[in-house]
Formats: structure tokens, C-alpha cells, sequence
């Protein structure tokens, strides 16, 4: 049966949208889930996927008009079928044009101006799916940056997208901007302060009393980012940067076998007592903990002997035994440079961006992990059928006492994110469907919005 | 330049005059009542007395004859300065202005040049409302043929006057009425300032206000509040509406990111839209952190009650919190 391609409601006293552009020309075909055209409502602009798979046929809503919500302006047909006879919409083309010519005139990648018949008449299995066109998707996707900040990313090599803008409207601005490559993800900072027997950044900036008006101002608090396993500090390169430019004190230790950090460890339970100096150089501080997988032992372990205001779990390892066991071993000795890039390739959940950190970050990585400081540590988390680690009483322990949130990505291919909902009503879950195992790296603002709600 | 005498911004005009008429007979002083009265503001003073009635001469009240008579007379081979009592008044010269003295060289081939320099006291704050309170500089800038310049300090306007009078063209000199009775060291004797040239007043690194005349003084204002919470701002004396030195303003917005115009005349289609388009189009634009902002006059007639007055054109205050917008990324 055809299925109806419709104009969706997306606010509450919406009732008209501009169409702004098909993705799909009349006569492709369209795989559920493809970006099918852009509609313009008075707050934005947004994707309308596909509902079904079959060949975009019928089209009567036209580009650039105005559409009421819920009319038809387009049918997906199975193959072989007729869309159905109807009524002439109003937004239709004058009858003497053919829509898909002048559809066509927009895409090159249709060189011949499908028809209706035609559309009807080919078997959708033969054909790629379309893509939606480059520009229109890389136009929505840039980043607000001023010149000066572009400028500046261009000159440092930082991709835009992994900033977070400070400016109105999420602008970003120069200061936004890492001074030094070395702050991206995927690269070794150097000169980490040594507390006790643990590396760790601690890093501030003195914000200006006029970057913020008096409603705006935020008493700053110091965070402890954990990271997770076979990571280090820089994992956190962007969220540090973002949060310190708020005024916020930022302390990442590497963990206990990890990173610059020489002090070595074969249990999770251990990865915690040399971090008992880092908290004590915070002592006084409005302390709020936030631990990336693995991290999330030694995050619990510490908030519960030390004075926390509040523990962000994000992707916690130990919610459930479900655990990609080839993922921690591979990690902990990867065989090459090859194997350690398919590895990290399960962070992602973003099927365009598979490669997370550039090939000379992956070869930096190789060399350190290589070493195999993390063996031991890595069997000690696998158990027989899955995680030997068990965090929920922890948690449930913590969660009485302080906000505990676990922010988990649904397309997380290293622990079962859906563990998340049976943890209890006293802990909060922040369910991003469209992030892997990383969420903090796929949606950097939304996370930071969640954090500076503990403030 | 031998000594230096603290004068006032009226002062030094009158001894710029004092200085070019001794020098060169052929300065001749025309206006409304500047003679024996002295002028409107008690500028030309007792030139009268020092260069007699045919150099310092009253006119009927006729700021189109006048204006007519002075470009004439300018043609002839005097340099003559004309001297309106409010710049508003420009408005019934405006034929011998626009289309008389700035067209002549061009449209006679270059064979005539017309030396005349108009003086036009100009701005609000005095309480003289909507017909004696406006500043047109943009109006005049906006013809090709004339140099527009706002002197901000006694030291520029003598300076500028003596620039103006020696120059081969109209040049128009809009004071501030605020200023005349402000103090600052004169050196004695000639010396010019250049046409064209704008000044920075002081150095900083996080903004760049573009100011004139009685701005440049609120600005300086709002800088030293804005320094003691760390901003450091920047402010520029453009002085010389047209031309309009481009070059200075790029190079300061290149290196603090961030530019705010300050200007008293209305905001829509004033300097401060020039300036903003001028460095948009510039290389500083790849250097901007932030949207180019602007302060201006209100939409409307200068109003007579005081308070409305003030709050029709930007007061340090309003200096001081759009710097403040402007560096914090509130734009």
C-alpha cells in the first residue's frame, strides 16, 4: 500500500510549514529513515525522514511554498504501485509543467526527469539510495562561529563542530577556540601536575567579571572528570576547555595505569586510591564528579567518602554484565594499528563519521596501549559471561544521598545502555537513542547542559 | 610651537583665527553677529577689535546669502571662514553648499578651486531643542567635494581650522557645542592637524570604539570604568568624517576582534553605518569576534526636556554596557 508523505506537526500551534527543499527527487527511491525533504517552521529548520521504503512518487508539494500540516505532498510507492487517484492539492504545479522536470532541474543526480509511470515502473531493489545532497546537509551542520573564531580553528587545525560556542545563540567565539592542538581529543598534553601519585590537569580560567551579567553568573565549582578505560585525559579535551572557560576549576587526573599517570593497577576497585590527593587538593570546592564508563568505579568509590555535590555517569561500565568482551581485550593488546582502528570504530554511533580520532591519534594510541599496562586490569573486569564489575548498589547507595545521573547512548555497542532504566527511581537517565558509547564527544552541548543543571 | 598655553576648545579657535589672519591677509571672517557681539558662542571674541570690520564681518541674516557671498569670495582668491550660529542652519545653505562650493572644481574642469571653510556649532546637550540641537556631519559627508572634519579638543581645533583654511577646498568644521568651554594645551603660534586623519586616544585590547567630537570624551569616560573590571578598550578620534581614515580604524579592529561606532547623530544611515560597512568590507573582517555594533542618536527629533535629551543620544552609561555586551558575546 502507498504510504502518505505528509507534512508532521513538531509544535504546538504550528499550522503551516515551508517546504524547503526534497532530498529525494520524484521517481527515486527512498530506504526508510532517509532524509526525505527539510521543512522551515517559524523556529528552525529540520529533516523529515522517510517513513517507509519504495520510490518517492506523486510529488505535489513544491518547493518553497507554504504547506498546511497533515497535507499529503508526496507518496512512497511499493514497486509496481500506482499512487491513487486525488483531488489536485493546492500547492500543486500548473498542469502544464511536470513537476519532476523541474524537480529534476535542482538534482543533478537524476539526469533523466523520472515520470510518474517511470517511477512506478522501476524496481526499487536495482537502484542506490539517494543520499541527501552534500551542501544542504554540511549548511545545516556548520557550526556559528565568528570570523576571528574560524579564523583560528583554521590556523589550529580544530575542527569547528567539536567546539562549544559561548556566545549568543551557542556562537562561538575566539575564546572558545583551544589555544593549542595539543587540547583536541586524541592528543597527549603535556606537563600534567603530579598530586600524590597520579598525573592530573587541573586547569582554570579566570574568567572576566564582564563576561557575565549578574543573572547569568554562576558561582564557579570544580569538576573531576574521570575517563574511562584505555582513554586518558584528553578524552575530556573539549569538555575541560568548555567548562573552564565558564570559570569552572577542571581536575582530569589519567587513572592508575593510563596516560602519564606511572602508577600502575590490575583491579578497577584500586583505580580509585590514588585519587584521594587529587580530591584533597579540591577540598573546600563545590565538588560534582562526572566518570566515563569504567570511570564510573572509582567516581562512585569517591563519592562516597568524600563531600560530592553531584556524580554524572556517562556510558557507566558495571550496570549490567552485557559487555562487549572483545572490545576490553582487544583494547587492553591490540595486535596492530588496524585492529586498534576497527576497535575504536564501536565508539561511534554515527555511521558517516566511523573513524572517532585521526590515524595519527590511533598510532599514538597503539604505541602506548602496546606496552600492556592494561592486561591485567582488562582480565579482571571480564568475568566468564560478561562484567565482573557491579556498580548498581554502589549507585543506589550514592543516589540516596546526592543526584546521581547516567547519561547513556542508544546505539551503544560496548555495554548495554538499556540497563539504564532498571536502576531505580532515584537516579536520573539522559537517553540520547543516537549516541554510542561516547555522548559526550556526539552531543558535547547537550551533555554540558546537563551538567551545568547540578550547578 | 615654542610655548604651549592652556586654552579653551573657543579659545584656540580664536587664536587659530588670530594665527591665519596675521599670517595671511587674505582670511577674512564671516557671520552672524561675530563682530562686535562676539559670535553666538563668544568665539571670534575680539578679533574685530585686533583685524578691524573689513576682515571680521557681520552678515544679514541670510545663511543662503551668506553662504553665497563666502564662496564667491573664496573663488575671487580669499579664504574666507564663514561661521553658521547653529549647524541646523546649514539647512537653508544647503543649495551654495552641496551644489555650489562642492561642485565648482568639477564642474569647471578644475579651473577654479573654492578655499571656503564653514564652521557649524552643532549637537545637543544644551537644552536648545529640535531645531538647534542636531549633528549633521553625515548630511555633509555625503557629498563628494567637501571635507568634513569634528575636532574633539582645542589642540585639533585649532589645528584643523588652520588645516581647513589652508586647504584648497570647502571644508566643513562642525564643533560641539558642549566642547567650547572644555581646556587643553594650545601651542602658540601654527601648526596644522591633517584632514583625514583619525587619532587613537587610548590603547586597548579587547574593543575598538570609533568616536567624535563630544563621544570621543564619553568613551575615554567609559574606557576608565571599563578598565577597572579588566576591559580594556580601545578608543579612536576619527576627527575627519570624509575622508574617513579607513586605515586606522582596520588595523585597531584587526587587533582587539571587536568594533562598536559611537556617533551622535541619528543611528540609521549615520557614521557609524559607514564605518561598520567599511571595516565589514576590510581584511579585519576574517579578524571580528563579534557582530560589529553601533551607538547612535535616537529616530527622532532632539527633544527639549533635559532628561529626554540625554536619553536621546549615547551617555557613558550606554557606552559602558555595550562594550561590556560586546566583549562578553552577549550580540
Amino acid at each position: 500500500m502507498s504510504t502518505e508523505v505528509i507534512l508532521p506537526k513538531v509544535d504546538m500551534d504550528m499550522t503551516h510549514a515551508r517546504l524547503v527543499k526534497w532530498h529525494v527527487a520524484e521517481g527515486e527511491p527512498v530506504v526508510a529513515g532517509d532524509i526525505l525533504f527539510e521543512m522551515e517552521t517559524d523556529k528552525s529548520i529540520m529533516e523529515v525522514e522517510a517513513e517507509a521504503d519504495g520510490t518517492l512518487g506523486k510529488v505535489t508539494g513544491m518547493e518553497g511554498t507554504s504547506i498546511g500540516i497533515g497535507e499529503v505532498i508526496a507518496y512512497i510507492l511499493a514497486a509496481g504501485e500506482e499512487a491513487p487517484a486525488d483531488d489536485v492539492p493546492l500547492n500543486a504545479a500548473p498542469a502544464d509543467v511536470p513537476l519532476s522536470a523541474m524537480l529534476a532541474t535542482d538534482y543533478p543526480a537524476s539526469e533523466t526527469p523520472a515520470t510518474e509511470t517511470q517511477a512506478a515502473d522501476v524496481p526499487t531493489a536495482d537502484i542506490p539510495a539517494s543520499k541527501p545532497t552534500a551542501t544542504a546537509t554540511a549548511a545545516l551542520e556548520t557550526p556559528r562561529a565568528t570570523p576571528y573564531a574560524r579564523r583560528l580553528a583554521r590556523e589550529r587545525d580544530i575542527d569547528l563542530s567539536t567546539l562549544q560556542g559561548s556566545a549568543r545563540r551557542g556562537r562561538i567565539q575566539s575564546a572558545d577556540v583551544p589555544l593549542d592542538r595539543a587540547a583536541r581529543p586524541g592528543h597527549q598534553h603535556t606537563d600534567l601536575e603530579l598530586f600524590g601519585d597520579v598525573r592530573c590537569l587541573d586547569r582554570q580560567v579566570v574568567r572576566r567579571e564582564c563576561g557575565q551579567r549578574e543573572r547569568d553568573r554562576v558561582k564557579p565549582a570544580t569538576f573531576l572528570l574521570l575517563h574511562g578505560f584505555s582513554a586518558d585525559h584528553t578524552s575530556y579535551a573539549s569538555l575541560t576547555h568548555t567548562l573552564a572557560s565558564k570559570g569552572h576549576r577542571v581536575l582530569v587526573p589519567d587513572l592508575p595505569g593510563h596516560g602519564q599517570t606511572t602508577a600502575e593497577t590490575r583491579h578497577p576497585d584500586d583505580l580509585a586510591k590514588p585519587l584521594a590527593a587529587v580530591l584533597d587538593a579540591a577540598a573546600g570546592d563545590e565538588l560534582h564528579i562526572v566518570a566515563h564508563s569504567l570511570g564510573a568505579v572509582p567516581g562512585l568509590h569517591l563519592s562516597e567518602r568524600f563531600p560530592v555535590h553531584s556524580l554524572t555517569l556517562i556510558a557507566p561500565a558495571g550496570m549490567s554484565s552485557a559487555i562487549h568482551a572483545d572490545f576490553i581485550r582487544g583494547i587492553a593488546s591490540p595486535a596492530s594499528v588496524a585492529e586498534l582502528s576497527h576497535l575504536l570504530r564501536l565508539l561511534s554511533a554515527k555511521p558517516d563519521r566511523p573513524d572517532i580520532l585521526s590515524p595519527a591519534a590511533v598510532r599514538e594510541l597503539f604505541d602506548s596501549l602496546s606496552q600492556g599496562r592494561l592486561t591485567a586490569l582488562a582480565e579482571a573486569l571480564l568475568g566468564k559471561i560478561g562484567q565482573n564489575v557491579d556498580i548498581v548498589p554502589a549507585m543506589q547507595r550514592v543516589a540516596a544521598r546526592l543526584p546521581v545521573r547516567v547519561i547513556a547512548g542508544g546505539r551503544d555497542r560496548v555495554i548495554d545502555a538499556r540497563a539504564a532504566t532498571c536502576l531505580g527511581p532515584n537516579i536520573a537517565v539522559h537517553h540520547f537513542p543516537d549516541a554510542g558509547h561516547m555522548p559526550h564527544w556526539e552531543y558535547p552541548r547537550e551533555v554540558l547542559s546537563i551538567l551545568e543543571r547540578s550547578l | 610651537m615654542s610655548t604651549v598655553a592652556e586654552l579653551s576648545y573657543a579659545e584656540a579657535i580664536r587664536d587659530g583665527f588670530a594665527t591665519a589672519m596675521a599670517a595671511d591677509e587674505r582670511v577674512v571672517l564671516l557671520g552672524e553677529d561675530i563682530g562686535v557681539y562676539g559670535g553666538a558662542f563668544q568665539v571670534t571674541g575680539d578679533l574685530i577689535e585686533r583685524f578691524g570690520d573689513d576682515r571680521v564681518i557681520d552678515t544679514p541674516i541670510s545663511e543662503l546669502g551668506a553662504a553665497g557671498v563666502a564662496i564667491g569670495a573664496a573663488v575671487n582668491g580669499l579664504r574666507p571662514v564663514l561661521e553658521f550660529q547653529f549647524s541646523d542652519f546649514a539647512a537653508l545653505a544647503m543649495e551654495q553648499i552641496t551644489n555650489q562650493a562642492a561642485k565648482m572644481r568639477y564642474m569647471l574642469g578644475g579651473a577654479v578651486s573654492v578655499p571656503v571653510v564653514m564652521r557649524f556649532p552643532s549637537g545637543s546637550g544644551t537644552g536648545a531643542a529640535a531645531q538647534h540641537s542636531q549633528s549633521l556631519e553625515a548630511w555633509l559627508g555625503h557629498v563628494p567635494g567637501l571635507k568634513v572634519v569634528q575636532p574633539s579638543t582645542p589642540y585639533d581645533a585649532k589645528g584643523l581650522l588652520l588645516a581647513a583654511i589652508e586647504d584648497p577646498d570647502p571644508v566643513m568644521i562642525f564643533e560641539h557645542k558642549l566642547l567650547y568651554k572644555m581646556q587643553g594645551n594650545v601651542p602658540e603660534g601654527h601648526y596644522t592637524v591633517p584632514i583625514g586623519k583619525a587619532e587613537i586616544r587610548r590603547r586597548g585590547s579587547d574593543a575598538t570604539v570609533v568616536a567624535s567630537a563630544v563621544m570621543v570624551h564619553r568613551a575615554l569616560a567609559a574606557a576608565e570604568r571599563l578598565a577597572e573590571r579588566d576591559i580594556s578598550l580601545e578608543v579612536i578620534d576619527l576627527r575627519s568624517v570624509r575622508p574617513i581614515d579607513t586605515d586606522t580604524i582596520v588595523e585597531s579592529v584587526c587587533r582587539t576582534h571587536r568594533l562598536l561606532c559611537v556617533y551622535e547623530g541619528v543611528k540609521t544611515l549615520g557614521i557609524g553605518a559607514e564605518i561598520s560597512a567599511r571595516v565589514a568590507e576590510s581584511e579585519a573582517f576574517d579578524f571580528l569576534d563579534a557582530p560589529i555594533a553601533r551607538l547612535g542618536g535616537a529616530e527622532t527629533p532632539i527633544p527639549y526636556n533635559p532628561r529626554l535629551e540625554k536619553a536621546a543620544v549615547p551617555q557613558i552609561e550606554d557606552i559602558e554596557q555595550a562594550v561590556t555586551d560586546l566583549v562578553a558575546g552577549r550580540l
